[in-house]
């Protein structure tokens, strides 16, 4: 949440949103339960099919 | 500094006659069934970086830094509650697993003092030494978010001090206490 809000608020954006997103690597494999495992799917899925909101602009061709 | 440094298997030893046979990182090992991955490779010398386990207590599965590859097996299972079966074969090093520990290893120094030279767990620290093992080297998650660094330590014990900042939650204080000493509670 911490790293996001950096990510939101524009600070050193590209480097905090590979933190997250390799934050989510982590906890998909590395969980101990399911929870943990299955959290970063809806975070993931927002950077991929919403780029323009991260920041890193639009998508070429519309989400399926 | 521990005066006799022992091997540590990671998890206890198994009394089952049955034996299995695997192979780890290419080596076949033969333990007793029941045994964990972590210690069939503790017998052919193959040291799995690991934080919550010893092995005069149970294996807890908690640090995730033990995590392996099993063909065949989805997954990243924790070496140390995983037993061994026969014929699986083993990988305790691969890339994926080597980034996995390091953002394990990342989280954990994230939420933890870089007091190290002043500590008085110098150079006898497990921390450290996995800090080390997975080669972490710089924590980007900053340390300016919420953490346990000003929390107060619980002295109220005479044999042992509990410092919040300094714990990683991997409960092995409490399983000595109740699997060893048994004064638990």
């Amino acid at each position: 949440m911490e790293t996001l809000d950096k990510v939101i608020a524009n600070k050193d954006r590209e480097r905090n949103l590979q933190v997250v997103e390799d934050l989510c690597h982590t906890m998909k494999l590395g969980s101990l339960c399911a929870l943990g495992g299955f959290t970063p799917y809806p975070v993931l899925s927002a950077i991929k099919h919403f780029p323009e909101d991260f920041g890193r602009g639009h998508l070429s061709v519309a989400a399926e | 500094m521990a005066l006799i440094q022992e091997i540590d298997y990671g998890t206890p030893a198994s009394k089952a006659e049955k034996r299995v046979t695997l192979t780890i990182d290419g080596q076949k090992v033969s333990v007793p069934e029941g045994t964990s991955i972590m210690r069939a490779a503790m017998e052919l010398n193959n040291e799995i970086p690991k934080l919550c386990a010893t092995d005069s207590v149970e294996a807890y599965g908690s640090c995730r830094l033990c995590l392996v590859e099993i063909e065949g097996r989805n997954g990243t299972p924790a070496s140390c509650t995983t037993p061994v079966a026969d014929g699986i074969v083993v990988k305790t090093q691969t890339p994926r697993l080597k980034q996995l520990r390091k953002g394990v290893m990342e989280l954990y120094i994230s939420d933890h003092p870089l007091d190290c030279l002043t500590c008085s767990a110098n150079g006898d620290c497990e921390l450290q030494d996995m800090a080390g093992v997975v080669g972490l080297r710089e924590v980007r998650y900053g340390y300016e978010g919420d953490n346990h660094i000003v929390s107060k330590k619980d002295e109220s014990n005479p044999y042992f001090t509990y410092d919040p900042a300094k714990c990683i939650v991997c409960s092995r204080c409490v399983r000595a206490c109740e699997e060893v000493q048994g004064t638990f509670g």
